[in-house]
């Protein structure tokens, strides 16, 4: 999930935490999004908790994309970010 | 005999000005290689998180760069970067002592957790390691004195080459001074969530990190916040480095890159960015340059004592 601001992908974070749902903040591929440099990594198969987790908690985000991670989140499923 | 004098004096001078010529050409090639560094550099590697960078005393083209994938290293300018040291280790700290390299950090593929408020490397054993060929091999060393527990921050100092800091993710903080051959404690718990950690002029200390903002301490005991803003009105702190020829000018990685001339007491915004910014260093061969990475994978340079950025990737 890529963000236009930085702050706001640390206050979805927090969101996506307290919903329990895994998420962390991520360096955010060039392809995927150069505005703030740093994503939200979530597991793929949660995606439509962590869109209404979010929305309710009116934190902006730019855009849902499907990227598969090198690291531990990919074990528990495919990652976007 | 007058004449004999006169193709000596000629030849003299041909002489001479062939050595001054050859000097001033040498003297500019050196100048361009020291100022040089990294100029245009490559991708830089895909990892979950990136901490911290150091580069070689001696070159200013190799450059190591800490990632929770571990370590890469640069011979080139950061044109092409290749995995170096121990494998599967999430290395949060890179430190120049002397003419040794220390890096340290935690097993495991796990990059970053959220403790409390604020967020640190995964609890684990420490490791740490150290490389006195320019980053090429590392081997691990067993200090006396440190507890085996996540290491998240090292600092050097700049004014004592054999001191080494190091931060545990638990807050305590603890000072090598014969080379990370042993530690000794300094502060059961710092006054600043463990994150980022550097030496500043005097032993002073510079700590902070993404969500508490940045404090200074004198002794690693009584800690003082400092205000700061970063680019997004926040007060994030990455990552700081600390110029080996004045260690009172610090610059430090946040969203946009932040500059101290005191020692990390005030800061001034010498980059505005929405990128979020995290490994910093200076090149200690060339006191005027220094290089931050960006999460977007960007690569940046500054020439100027970190005044202004330039992106190089």
């Amino acid at each position: 999930m890529s963000f236009y601001a930085s702050e706001h992908a640390m206050r979805a974070e927090r969101v996506l935490e307290r919903a329990d749902l895994q998420a962390r903040l991520v360096p955010g591929p060039r392809e995927v999004s150069p505005n703030c440099g740093v994503a939200v990594a979530f597991v793929w198969e949660q995606e439509p908790q962590v869109e209404r987790a979010l929305t309710e908690s009116k934190v902006r985000f730019e855009k849902i994309h499907r990227y598969e991670l090198d690291d531990s989140l990919s074990t528990a499923g495919t990652v976007v970010q | 005999m007058k004449l004999v004098t006169r193709k000596r004096m000629v030849a003299a001078a041909f002489i001479a000005a062939f050595i001054v010529a050859f000097a001033a050409l040498g003297a500019v090639s050196k100048s361009t290689t020291v100022a040089g560094g990294v100029t245009t550099a490559g991708q830089v590697p895909y990892a979950p998180w990136y901490w911290t960078m150091i580069v070689s005393p001696s070159d200013p083209k190799v450059l190591v760069l800490g990632t929770s994938n571990g370590l890469y290293r640069s011979s080139d300018g950061a044109k092409t970067w290749h995995p170096v040291g121990p494998k599967g280790v999430n290395m949060t700290s890179l430190a120049v002592a002397g003419n040794s390299m220390f890096a340290g950090g935690v097993p495991g593929p796990n990059p970053v957790i959220r403790r409390g408020t604020g967020r640190t490397a995964p609890d684990g054993p420490a490791v740490l390691t150290v490389s006195t060929d320019g980053g090429n091999t590392w081997k691990i060393l067993h200090p006396s004195g440190l507890p085996n527990v996540t290491l998240q921050a090292l600092a050097s100092d700049p004014a004592k080459t054999a001191d080494l800091y190091a931060l545990l993710n638990s807050g305590k903080l603890y000072r090598s001074t014969d080379a990370a051959r042993s530690f000794q404690l300094v502060s059961p718990k710092i006054g600043a969530p463990p994150w980022a950690l550097a030496v500043t002029q005097d032993g002073h200390l510079v700590a902070g990190d993404m969500d508490s903002g940045g404090f200074t301490s004198a002794n690693g005991k009584a800690w003082q916040k400092t205000p700061f803003t970063d680019s997004a009105g926040g007060k994030m702190v990455m990552e700081y480095a600390v110029q080996p020829s004045d260690p009172s000018h610090v610059v430090m990685t946040s969203v946009g890159i932040l500059k101290s001339t005191d020692g990390g007491k005030t800061w001034h915004l010498a980059l505005k960015s929405r990128t979020m910014f995290g490994p910093v260093a200076w090149a200690p061969s060339a006191p005027q340059v220094a290089y931050a990475i960006g999460f977007d994978r960007s690569f940046w340079r500054s020439s100027d004592g970190g005044d202004t950025w330039t992106q190089v990737s």
